[in-house]
C-alpha cells in the first residue's frame, strides 16, 4: 500500500480536491510555525540565562585559582561570551529539531484528518508537503538574504539617486565616450581571462595532484601541503606571494659610486635578475602583471579542487579498474577513459564553484594592485564603485548595482548548462 | 545580545573605564579648568570615526576626561573603512551617537540625506566668536539639508596643518644646505642637492584605494602658492574649471617635482607605488635616500622611531615657501576632523558642550599631535616645542584654505582627483588628466 | 622509472606550493630593517646593510684627545633584540670640499673608507676596524658634537620573535577577539549543514514541481556577491532590534534608553548572516553527492516503508558524513577569514571584534611594516590548519586517503 503511494500517479477523480487540502495544511503547518518557533526561542533563552550566570562563577574560580593578571571583569565578560554563545548553539540545534518534529507531527496529523480515512490520500498529501518541510528553512533564509537583496539591487541598477528611472548607470560602462568605459573594458578582459584560466589550471592541478598523491606513500602529507592555503584569507594569500613578486627594498639601497650592491625583496625578481632600480612589483607589469595574480588565486583554490577530486576518485568503481587492468591500459588510459568519466559530474560541480569564485573575489587585486586599471576586475570595479561613487548625488550614483548586475549575468550560461546536466541526470535516476 | 550581566553591564564598563582611569588622570590636568557639564549616570555615547592605533588611543584619553566628570560610558570604535560602514550603518537606522568625519564633502552628502542633527544656531555663533578665523571654521560645518536649507553639523575639533616639509637638520648641515625661505629658492636647492649628487625629493602616494591623495595635496598647496585664494575657493565648487590654465599652471610645478627622475629617490615612475608612509623613511635611511618631504603635520607616527625623531632632533620641519614674485603673502593648507551628532540623546548634546571648552583641546595637545583654532586653549599645553610651532604657523598664515580634496563632493575629491594624479604621477599628459576630472564633474552636475 | 617520476612531480609542486611558506615564516622573524631592504633568502647567511650609529651620546662631556669605542656598541646600546652583529665594511664619508674645477665653490663629495683608513671627523682623526673598535684622536682636547655616521656592516644571521609580540599582546584585546572569532565561526558552521543538508536531499530524492529549477535558482545565488545584501539586512536586522527592544521593555522591568537596548548588530546577526550566504554553495555540494549515493539503498529503504525523514537521518547522514565533514571545514574557513561581513553586520564593540578585523586594525595604515604582515599572517593561519588537521584525524582520512575501497 505505502509502495503505491510512491509513485506520482493519483486517481484522476480526486485530482482536483488535492489542491486546496494542500494549500489549507501547507498554510497551518507554515503559520504554526512561524509563531510558535520564535516564542520557544525566546523562552529557551529566557529560561537558560542563568547559564550565564555560572559561566561568570566558573569563571572567577578558574581566575582565581589560576591567578590569571587580566581584571576579574574581563574573565567575567568573556565566559559570559562563551555561555551565550554555547546557549545558542544548543538552542538553534533544539529550534531545528523541534521544527521537523513538529512539522512532521503536523503533516502527519493533519493528513490524516483531512483524507477521510484513505490511505493513499493520506501518503499522498504528507509526501506532497514534507519536500517543502525539508527545504523551507533554506528558501526562506535565501530569499530574505540573497535573492530579495539581488532583485532590489536590479531595479536600483535603474535608477538615479532620487529614485527616478535611467540607464546612465549601464551608459557609464558601454559608453565609449565616458569615463568609465576604459575602466570597464579593462575589466571586461580581465575578468574573462581569469574565468577562463583559474578554473582549468585549478582543476587540472587538482586533478593532477589527487591521482599522484593517491599512488604514492607519502601522499597524505602532499595533499595536506596543498590545501593548507585554503586556511588563508585572500588577503593573507596577496601579503605572502608579495614576498616573491614584489619588487625592490622599499628603500632601496642606491648604487653610490657602484660600490654598494643592490637588493630585492622578492624571490622571483632576484632570480630574474632585476635590478634595485627595476622597482615595480611583477603584477604590475602591463598585461602580464595580471598572470602573477591568477596564480595567488590558483595557488589558494588549487586545495578545493583537489580534496574535491580525492573523494570522487575514491568512489570510481573497482570493476571497472579491474577491468580496464586486465585489459592492459595504461595509466594515461586509466585515467582518461574510465575514471574521468565517472566523476564528470563532479567536475562540473567544482568547475561552477570555481566560475562563480572567481567572478565575486576582489580581494586579491585590491590588496595588491588597487589603483591599476590594467588590473581591474568586475568585482574590483564593483567594489571601487561601491566605495567611491555611491555617495552624492551624480547620477551614477548606482553604478555599484549596475556592476554587480552585470557580473551576476555573466554567470547566467554555466546555470543553464547545469540545469540541462541536473534535468539529465534526474532523468537517468528516474525521476 | 541578551547577557544576563545586563543593567549591570553598563555598571561594569564604568568600572572597567575607572580601572584604566589612573594612567590618564594627568591627561585631564589642564591649564584651564572644566565646567560643569551635568550628570549621566549610565548613559551610552557610541561614537564612530577613522581614527586608529595612536590617534585612537589619545581620544579614548581625552574622551575619559568626559567620562569622569559626567558619569557617563563613551564607546568608540574606529575603522579605515569608517567613509563605507558609516554610510551603510546611517542608511539603515544604525546609526552610532556621533560620527567623526575626516572630509566634510561626506558629512555634507550625509546631511543631504536627512541622517545629521544641527548642532543649532548657538554653537555655530560660539565658534565663529572662539576660533581664530571663525566664520571661514563654521562654514566648513555648515551644509545643506534634504530640503536645500543650511545649517551647522559639523563641529571642526583635531586639525592638521599640511603645507610642511620636513628635512633631517644633520644631513643639512654635513650637506652645506640652507632652509630656503622662497619657491624660487626652493627649487634652487633641489637644483644644488642634484649637482651634488643627492636625490632632494622623496615622495609617495600609494595609499591602497586612497592612493593619489598626497598628490592632490600638492597640488592644492601649489595652487595656493601660484593663484589667488578667491581662484582655489572657486576650483573647489568647479565655479573655475578643472582644466583651466591656472589649474593646469600648478598641475605642471608639481609635475616639475614629481616627474623628474633626478629630484624624486626612486626615479619618477616610483612615485605611484610608494606608499605614503614609506616615503619618509628615506630621510633617515642610512645613506639617506632623500633631503626633503613634503608632508602634514600627521606624518612623524610614520617615521621610523614614531616621531620621536621630531623630540630629539633628528628631524624637523620648515614651512613649505611661496614664490617671492608671486606676491600672495603666507598661505596654509589645513584639515580637520569633523565631529556630527547622528543620533541625539542629552548625554550627546553635553559631548557637544564638552567640545567647547578649552579643556578638551588642551587636554588633547598634552599628548600630541593635535592642533587647534580655539583661541582660548593655552598654548603652552602643547606637547612638544614643534607642535607649538606648527600653533604658530598657523596663527600667522594670512591665508588659510582647507583641504579641496576633502571639500569636493565624494566622486571628485575621493575619487577622479585621486586617481587621475596618480595617474599623472605615472605620466599621463597634464591636459589629459585635468580633462578627465573635469568631465568627472560634469558627470555630477 | 615512472615511479620515481611521479614522485619529481609531486615533490616539485610541493615544493611551489610550500616555498611561500617559508618565506613567510622568515620574514616574520626578521627585524623591520632587514625585512624591507633584502630578500627572505639572504637572511641566513651574512648580508651588508646600512647602519646609523653616533659616536657618542648628547649632553656635556669632558673635552678628551682621545676617544676610543666600538660601533656595535654604539648601535646595541638601546636594541633589546636584532642585536647587530658582524664586520664593519665601510663608512660613508660626506663632507664638502673647495671644487678643484670651480673657483670659491664647494663640491660634495661622498667617499667609502674602508677599516684603517684614516677620515676627518669634526676636525679629528677617526680610524676604525672591522670588529668594529674606533679611535677618534685630536690635536687639542676638544669636546665636539656627536656624529651620525653611516657605516656598511656585513650583518651575520640574526632572527627575533619581536613581530609576533607586537601583534599578540601590543593590544590586549586579541585574546578576546580569537573568542569572538570561535564564537562567530562554530555556530556558523553547524547551523548551515544542518539546514543544508536536509535541504540537498530533498533536492536529491525528493518530488516536487519545480524542484529541478528551483535547485538551479538557489545554486545559482551562489554568485550573489555578499556586499549587495549589506544595507537591506542592516536594515532588516535594525527593525528586528527595534521590535526586540520594545518587547524586552514590555517584558522586563528596564529603561529603554540603558538596558533594554537589544543591538541590532551582534553575533546572532552574524550566525543568520553566514547561515544565508553558506546555504548555496553547502546545498550544491551536499546535494551532489546524495545523488551520486547507491539508489538501491533508498529503493529498498522505501519498499521497508520508511519514511522521508528517517531515511534521511537514518541512512543519509551517516553515509554523507565525508561530504558534511568537507563542506564544514570549507564553512569554517571562510568564515574564520571573513572581514567583510563582520565589519558590517557585527558588532562594533572592541572586545566583539573578530580576529581578521582585530589584526587589520592593529596593522592600522603600517601596511609597510613586512615583518608585522608576516607574522599577523602566519597567527591568522595556524589557528585554521590546527582545526583543519586536528579534523583529519576523525573525518577527513576517509577524504585525503588514497582511493581504497
Amino acid at each position: 500500500m505505502r509502495a503505491f503511494s510512491n509513485s506520482l500517479s493519483y486517481s484522476v477523480l480526486d485530482m482536483g480536491s488535492y489542491k486546496p487540502v494542500l494549500a489549507g495544511n501547507g498554510i497551518a503547518i507554515a503559520l504554526t510555525v512561524i509563531f510558535v518557533l520564535p516564542i520557544t526561542a525566546i523562552l529557551a533563552y529566557a529560561v537558560t540565562s542563568p547559564l550565564d550566570d555560572w559561566m561568570i562563577q566558573l569563571g572567577g574560580w578558574i581566575h582565581e585559582t589560576r591567578g590569571w593578571s587580566a581584571p576579574v571583569i574581563e574573565t567575567y565578560e568573556r565566559f559570559a561570551k562563551i555561555g551565550f554563545a554555547i546557549r545558542s548553539i544548543f538552542i538553534a540545534v533544539g529550534i531545528s529539531f523541534l521544527y521537523f518534529w513538529l512539522t512532521n507531527w503536523l503533516n502527519q496529523g493533519l493528513a490524516r484528518i483531512s483524507s477521510k480515512g484513505s490511505w493513499g490520500r493520506e501518503s499522498y498529501i504528507i509526501e506532497a508537503i514534507q519536500p517543502w518541510i525539508f527545504i523551507g528553512p533554506a528558501l526562506v533564509l535565501l530569499i530574505l538574504f540573497l535573492f530579495v537583496p539581488a532583485f532590489s539591487t536590479l531595479s536600483l541598477s535603474f535608477q538615479e539617486y532620487d529614485g527616478t528611472r535611467t540607464v546612465n548607470n549601464y551608459a557609464f560602462l558601454w559608453d565609449p565616450s565616458s569615463l568609465g568605459y576604459e575602466q570597464f573594458r579593462y575589466a571586461m578582459r580581465n575578468s574573462l581571462m581569469w574565468l577562463v584560466l583559474v578554473p582549468a589550471v585549478c582543476i587540472s592541478l587538482g586533478l593532477l595532484i589527487a591521482v599522484l598523491a593517491d599512488s604514492v606513500r607519502w601522499g597524505i602529507v602532499a595533499k595536506t601541503l596543498i590545501f593548507v592555503p585554503m586556511a588563508i584569507s585572500f588577503v593573507g594569500a596577496a601579503v605572502i606571494w608579495r614576498n616573491i613578486f614584489a619588487g625592490g627594498g622599499i628603500q632601496p639601497q642606491e648604487a653610490i659610486n657602484g660600490l654598494t650592491p643592490s637588493y630585492q625583496i622578492g624571490l622571483l625578481k632576484a632570480l630574474l635578475g632585476h635590478t634595485a632600480a627595476y622597482n615595480e612589483p611583477l603584477y604590475s607589469l602591463k598585461f602580464w602583471g595580471n598572470f602573477f595574480l591568477m596564480w595567488i588565486l590558483i595557488w589558494v583554490q588549487t586545495g578545493f579542487a583537489m580534496v574535491i577530486f580525492s573523494a570522487a576518485l575514491r568512489g570510481v568503481s573497482e570493476d571497472t579498474i579491474e577491468a580496464a587492468k586486465i585489459d592492459g591500459a595504461n595509466p594515461f588510459q586509466m585515467f582518461f577513459r574510465i575514471k574521468l568519466p565517472q566523476i564528470y559530474s563532479t567536475v562540473v560541480v567544482v568547475w561552477t564553484t570555481l566560475v562563480i569564485l572567481v567572478l565575486k573575489m576582489f580581494d586579491i587585486p585590491y590588496a595588491l594592485s588597487s589603483n591599476d586599471d590594467d588590473k581591474l576586475l568586475l568585482a574590483t570595479m564593483m567594489e571601487n564603485a561601491r566605495n567611491n561613487w555611491s555617495v552624492g548625488n551624480d547620477n551614477v550614483e548606482n553604478l555599484f548595482a549596475a556592476i554587480a548586475v552585470m557580473l551576476m549575468v555573466t554567470v547566467i550560461p554555466n546555470m543553464i548548462f547545469n540545469a540541462r546536466r541536473i534535468r539529465r541526470e534526474q532523468k537517468e535516476l528516474g525521476h | 545580545m541578551k547577557y544576563t550581566l545586563g543593567a549591570a553591564a553598563s555598571a561594569l564598563a564604568v568600572a572597567v573605564t575607572m580601572y584604566a582611569a589612573p594612567s590618564v588622570a594627568d591627561v585631564c590636568e589642564t591649564p584651564s579648568a572644566l565646567g560643569d557639564l551635568g550628570k549621566f549616570e549610565g548613559e551610552t555615547i557610541t561614537i564612530m570615526g577613522s581614527m586608529e592605533g595612536k590617534d585612537e588611543e589619545m581620544l579614548t584619553n581625552t574622551v575619559s576626561c568626559f567620562e569622569k566628570s559626567t558619569g557617563a560610558v563613551v564607546k568608540y570604535s574606529g575603522s579605515r573603512d569608517f567613509a563605507a560602514l558609516i554610510v551603510a550603518d546611517l542608511r539603515s537606522n544604525n546609526a552610532p551617537n556621533i560620527a567623526i568625519f575626516p572630509q566634510p564633502g561626506l558629512a555634507g552628502d550625509m546631511a543631504k540625506e536627512g541622517h545629521l542633527t544641527p548642532l543649532g544656531q548657538e554653537s555655530a555663533d560660539w565658534m565663529a566668536e572662539n576660533y581664530g578665523a571663525g566664520p571661514s571654521w563654521v562654514a566648513l560645518g555648515t551644509y545643506a539639508d534634504a530640503d536645500g536649507n543650511e545649517a551647522f553639523y559639523g563641529f571642526p575639533y583635531k586639525m592638521d596643518l599640511k603645507s610642511l616639509v620636513w628635512y633631517s637638520p644633520e644631513q643639512f648641515e654635513d650637506n652645506g644646505y640652507e632652509i630656503p625661505d622662497t619657491m624660487e629658492g626652493l627649487i634652487a636647492l633641489s637644483d644644488q642637492m642634484v649637482e651634488d649628487g643627492n636625490t632632494p625629493w622623496c615622495i609617495g602616494v600609494e595609499s591602497g584605494n586612497a592612493t593619489g591623495w598626497t598628490a592632490t595635496d600638492w597640488m592644492e598647496d601649489l595652487m595656493l602658492r601660484t593663484t589667488t585664494p578667491e581662484n582655489y575657493d572657486r576650483w573647489v565648487t568647479n565655479d573655475l574649471a578643472f582644466n583651466s590654465p591656472e589649474v593646469l599652471k600648478a598641475m605642471e610645478v608639481y609635475g616639475q617635482f614629481s616627474r623628474n627622475d633626478d629630484y624624486v629617490a626612486g626615479g619618477a615612475s616610483s612615485v605611484a607605488t610608494t606608499f605614503f608612509g614609506d616615503a619618509p623613511k628615506g630621510l633617515f635611511s642610512s645613506p639617506a635616500s632623500c633631503m626633503m618631504h613634503r608632508q602634514a603635520s600627521f606624518i612623524p607616527a610614520f617615521f621610523p622611531k614614531k616621531g620621536e625623531e621630531v623630540a630629539n632632533g633628528e628631524a624637523d620641519f620648515f614651512y613649505f615657501p611661496p614664490y617671492a614674485e608671486a606676491d600672495l603673502g603666507n598661505p596654509v593648507l589645513g584639515a580637520g576632523t569633523l565631529w556630527t551628532m547622528t543620533k541625539d540623546s542629552p548625554a550627546t548634546r553635553a559631548f557637544f558642550e564638552f567640545m567647547k571648552e578649552a579643556s578638551a583641546h588642551e587636554a588633547w595637545m598634552q599628548q600630541g599631535t593635535f592642533l587647534t583654532a580655539h583661541k582660548a586653549a593655552n598654548l603652552d599645553a602643547y606637547a612638544t616645542p614643534a607642535l607649538r610651532k606648527q600653533g604658530e604657523i598657523l596663527s600667522s598664515a594670512s591665508t588659510f584654505r582647507f583641504d579641496a580634496s576633502d571639500l569636493m563632493p565624494g566622486a571628485i575629491g575621493a575619487g577622479a582627483f585621486w586617481s587621475e594624479m596618480t595617474a599623472f604621477a605615472n605620466g599621463q599628459d597634464a591636459k589629459k588628466t585635468a580633462d578627465n576630472i573635469q568631465s568627472a564633474w560634469d558627470a555630477i552636475k | 622509472m615512472t615511479r620515481t617520476l611521479k614522485h619529481v612531480i609531486l615533490a616539485l609542486i610541493v615544493f611551489i606550493w610550500v616555498l611561500p611558506f617559508v618565506a613567510l615564516v622568515t620574514t616574520s622573524l626578521r627585524s623591520e630593517v632587514a625585512s624591507k631592504t633584502s630578500g627572505f633568502w639572504t637572511a641566513f647567511t651574512p648580508t651588508e646593510l646600512g647602519h646609523r650609529f653616533s659616536t657618542h651620546d648628547r649632553g656635556e662631556i669632558e673635552p678628551f684627545t682621545t676617544m676610543k669605542g666600538n660601533i656595535f656598541e654604539r648601535l646595541n646600546q638601546e636594541r633589546t633584540s636584532f642585536e647587530i652583529e658582524g664586520d664593519i665594511k665601510s663608512i660613508l664619508f660626506t663632507g664638502r670640499v673647495p671644487d678643484p674645477d670651480k673657483e670659491g665653490k664647494t663640491k660634495l663629495i661622498r667617499q667609502l673608507i674602508y677599516a684603517g683608513d684614516v677620515m676627518d671627523v669634526r676636525g679629528g682623526e677617526f680610524v676604525f676596524d672591522s670588529s668594529g673598535d674606533f679611535t677618534w684622536t685630536f690635536p687639542e682636547a676638544t669636546a665636539p658634537k656627536p656624529k651620525n655616521l653611516d657605516t656598511f656592516i656585513n650583518q651575520n644571521p640574526v632572527f627575533g620573535t619581536d613581530a609576533y609580540v607586537e601583534v599578540l599582546f601590543e593590544n590586549k584585546n586579541v585574546t578576546n577577539a580569537l573568542i569572538s572569532s570561535f564564537i562567530v565561526t562554530i555556530p556558523a558552521t553547524i547551523i548551515p549543514i544542518t539546514i543544508a543538508a536536509f535541504a540537498a536531499y530533498a533536492f536529491a530524492w525528493m518530488s516536487f514541481p519545480g524542484r529541478d529549477w528551483l535547485f538551479v535558482l538557489v545554486v545559482s545565488l551562489m554568485v550573489v556577491p555578499t556586499q549587495l545584501a549589506f544595507l537591506p539586512i542592516l536594515q532588516g536586522f535594525s527593525g528586528i532590534a527595534a521590535w526586540a527592544t520594545s518587547l524586552n521593555a514590555w517584558m522586563t522591568d528596564c529603561e529603554v534608553t540603558k538596558s533594554c537596548q537589544v543591538a541590532s548588530k551582534s553575533f546572532a546577526s552574524l550566525w543568520v548572516t553566514h547561515t544565508a550566504f553558506g546555504l548555496p554553495l553547502a546545498i550544491y555540494l551536499l546535494r551532489n553527492y546524495i545523488v551520486g549515493l547507491p539508489k538501491e539503498l533508498l529503493e529498498s529503504a522505501r519498499i521497508d516503508g520508511a519514511s522521508h525523514l528517517q531515511i534521511f537521518t537514518r541512512l543519509i547522514i551517516p553515509l554523507s558524513v565525508p561530504a558534511l565533514a568537507s563542506f564544514s571545514i570549507f564553512q569554517f574557513l571562510w568564515v574564520w577569514n571573513d572581514l567583510i561581513v563582520a565589519l558590517y553586520i557585527g558588532s562594533a564593540e572592541a572586545a566583539d571584534l573578530v580576529f581578521p578585523i582585530r589584526l587589520q586594525k592593529q596593522l592600522g595604515t603600517f601596511k609597510d611594516q613586512l615583518h608585522l604582515l608576516n607574522a599577523s599572517a602566519v597567527i591568522s593561519i595556524i589557528i585554521p590548519v590546527i582545526v583543519f588537521l586536528s579534523m583529519q584525524r576523525y573525518f577527513i582520512r576517509g577524504l585525503l586517503a588514497g582511493s581504497v575501497k
